[in-house]
């Protein structure tokens, strides 16, 4: 299970997946709906989505995030609120696709076999999370490296447009105007 | 100084309206902005319409996390079709020219030469003179060369090489030099449509519809009888069910090199030549960062303000592709995104964010049988999609651009450099940079690849076969519909887009108005 990703008959079991995959989604998103229910203060993200980027954010952001635990958690509710903001900017057919990226890596069988994630986000170790980065960073599969970058941008460019994060890269914020 | 009266947030109406105008100007950037104020002071009624808010310098925060939202398409992540791509695409009035980095060349004489030779244009350096002294003067363009540590690093670096190099022109007034132009101007020195010529339009009567997208033309025979628009709610993310509809003399498109020719297939006007929406160029930008001893700080002063077009014209007009190279701004957000790394790797180079100097390679598109750009296909529900596949001939363009610039930045003294690619790595030196970027594998979302110039898709010409407006920008199959943008040019420019369009809007809107105020 380590690396499902780099034998080519792995390679070629992964692709027909996801094009399977794909296909549910289309198919069953009617009648297998995200978990709709918003969460708390968000416009667009759900329930379920929030504990996914509880545990992607802080692997994706390993070594940028604040050390101090309140802090820490503040910084990630505000990382959550940012992505949230900036998907409920895009049009309708973007936040489709943000929201079948999502699916595909909470809905448990798509979750297993195309992100490698056996476990429930909320139990998922870091070490998991890192090797579906990876893999999906450095997969021969457009769609995965889509989806890294999907992910990638909308996390970090929510973390570094927020002031929090300024004083670690030594960013003075903008200049004052008098 | 805003008149209240003529300007409509749409995102607020609660009911449909009807309008009537002698001309109705779509979208309110480098073209509709100039057209506007020319139409509105020759005393014609001018209505505005533009999808995105209208937000002024007391809005302008300089903060990534407000810009982005509100005065970008898709949160100024739009992505051509198969994501290789990310467009950079301003969305508010003022067009383009509220977010840009204020850089500003004339249409180079290779490029008009192109231009008269394929596309039978006649126009040349001498008959658009008048036009460039108009745009020059209104939007106070001149040569900016104070430079921040970034450029003066890129200049030091050119020297070096003694490759070619100047100083770029901006379109600013009382500039203080913060650096945050793709933000806004907080401070009203960038001299945008949006400052300058909009401002003047009101004034002389027109009337300003924000927040709300042009959807459909309407004909009946040869001519545009309405235009139907949809208001968008306060995020632009959706429409609201509002309608409004416009009745106007004459219509003038300039939605830009995506909308414009998505307007147009939306309307399914006739197109005998299937000619909408193709040949759509982005200049598709390459970018390296360097890691230098001292500190840049490349997120203050004016962005850009060296330009280097050593290989420009590296194999001719329509030999290998040619690109200019220039610095960029480096806000954290954006850089975060450049940076295609996670974890550690990631947090390591944004801690050193403020020594990076950045520079970006923008391909000259279009020039080469190889090169046809992009098409603009439409969504089922209407909304643009720009399909631009990469090939062979662009990826030696971008290969030999990264090469170019990593160079410079050596040249320049850098201590390391990696370029936008998702399997780069840090080089310590010219010659193993020179030797790994040989093998580094080119394809689609490996290459992190942008534009900030959405240009064609409805090129001007004299030909009905090859272009969608003639050399008057009048639409060939209709009698009152014309496009004043970037659109109508049948290649890329060459250079950052927005002097060739004020210039090319000054000269297509003073036709026009002649015609019709007859």
């Amino acid at each position: 299970m380590a690396n499902m990703f780099n034998p080519k008959r792995r390679h070629f079991l992964k692709v027909g997946l996801l094009g399977s995959a794909t296909l549910t989604v289309a198919a069953c998103s009617t009648f297998v709906a995200r978990d709709s229910e918003k969460c708390h203060d968000c416009k667009w993200l759900g329930h379920e989505d929030r504990h996914l980027l509880n545990a992607l954010i802080p692997v994706m952001l390993s070594g940028a995030l604040p050390g101090d635990m309140h802090e820490r958690k503040k910084a990630l509710e505000e990382i959550i609120t940012g992505f949230d903001i900036s998907v409920s900017h895009f049009p309708k057919t973007v936040r489709d696709e943000i929201e079948q990226l999502l699916w595909v890596l909470e809905f448990p069988v798509t979750r297993s076999l195309i992100g490698g994630v056996w476990s429930s986000w909320r139990n998922v170790s870091e070490n998991n999370v890192k090797e579906l980065l990876n893999n999906w960073k450095n997969s021969d599969f457009d769609l995965l490296r889509i989806g890294y970058t999907a992910l990638h941008d909308l996390i970090s460019g929510s973390w570094y447009a927020n002031p929090r994060s300024w004083q670690r890269i030594d960013y003075p914020g903008p200049p004052k105007i008098l | 100084m805003r008149n209240e009266q003529s300007t409509i947030d749409c995102s607020t109406l609660k009911q449909d309206h009807i309008v009537e105008a002698d001309v109705l100007v779509i979208g309110t950037g480098a073209g509709g902005g100039i057209s506007a104020q020319i139409f509105a002071e020759a005393g014609l009624n001018v209505v505005m319409v533009e999808e995105g808010p209208y937000q002024s310098s007391t809005d302008f925060k300089m903060q990534e996390s407000d810009a982005y939202p509100n005065l970008y398409h898709e949160v100024a992540n739009r992505k051509t079709k198969d994501k290789a791509i990310t467009v950079l695409q301003g969305r508010a009035v003022g067009g383009g020219t509220t977010v840009n980095w204020t850089s500003c060349f004339r249409i180079p004489s290779n490029t008009l030469a192109h231009w008269r030779e394929v596309y039978g244009w006649s126009l040349n350096s001498a008959t658009l003179r008048s036009s460039y002294d108009y745009a020059e003067s209104l939007l106070n363009i001149k040569p900016w060369p104070i430079h921040n540590p970034s450029n003066s690093a890129f200049l030091t670096g050119v020297k070096k090489l003694n490759w070619h190099h100047e100083v770029i022109s901006r379109n600013v007034k009382a500039c203080r030099n913060l650096g945050y132009c793709g933000l806004g101007c907080p401070v009203d020195a960038k001299q945008s449509t949006l400052t300058t010529c909009i401002p003047v339009a009101l004034n002389k009567g027109a009337k300003l519809y924000s927040r709300l997208r042009a959807d459909k033309l309407i004909n009946q025979g040869d001519t545009i009888k309405e235009v139907e628009c949809h208001a968008m709610n306060s995020m632009g993310s959706d429409t609201t069910g509002i309608q409004v509809r416009i009745r106007a003399r004459h219509i003038v498109l300039a939605a830009g090199g995506i909308g414009t020719p998505a307007l147009l297939l939306r309307s399914e006007l006739p197109d005998p030549h299937e000619r909408i929406g193709k040949r759509t160029f982005l200049h598709v930008t390459a970018g390296s960062a360097a890691r230098m001893p001292k500190k840049m700080e490349a997120y203050y002063g004016a962005p850009q303000t060296i330009t280097s077009n050593e290989f420009l014209w590296r194999d001719g007009i329509a030999g290998k592709l040619g690109y200019k190279i220039e610095a960029a701004p480096l806000q954290p957000a954006l850089a975060a995104t450049v940076f295609s790394a996670f974890g550690q790797e990631h947090a390591d180079v944004m801690a050193e964010i403020s020594y990076a100097q950045p520079l970006i390679a923008l391909m000259r598109d279009g020039f080469n049988d190889e090169s046809v750009g992009g098409t603009v296909k439409l969504n089922d529900d209407g909304s643009p999609v720009l399909d631009y596949p990469l090939n062979d001939y662009l990826w030696d363009g971008i290969r030999h651009a990264y090469a170019s610039m990593m160079e410079i930045q050596f040249a320049a003294g850098a201590k390391e450099v990696l370029p936008s690619h998702i399997d780069a790595h840090w080089y310590r030196s010219w010659k193993e940079a020179k030797k790994d970027i040989q093998h580094l594998s080119l394809a689609p979302n490996r290459a992190k690849l942008f534009s900030a110039h959405t240009m064609g898709g409805c090129a001007m010409g004299s030909d009905i076969k090859n272009s969608v407006v003639d050399l008057e920008g009048n639409y060939h199959h209709l009698s009152n519909l014309s496009i004043i943008d970037g659109s109508i040019f049948p290649t890329s420019v060459g250079a950052n887009p927005s002097l060739p369009i004020y210039a090319m809007a000054t000269l297509l809107a003073n036709k026009l108005t002649e015609a019709l105020i007859k």
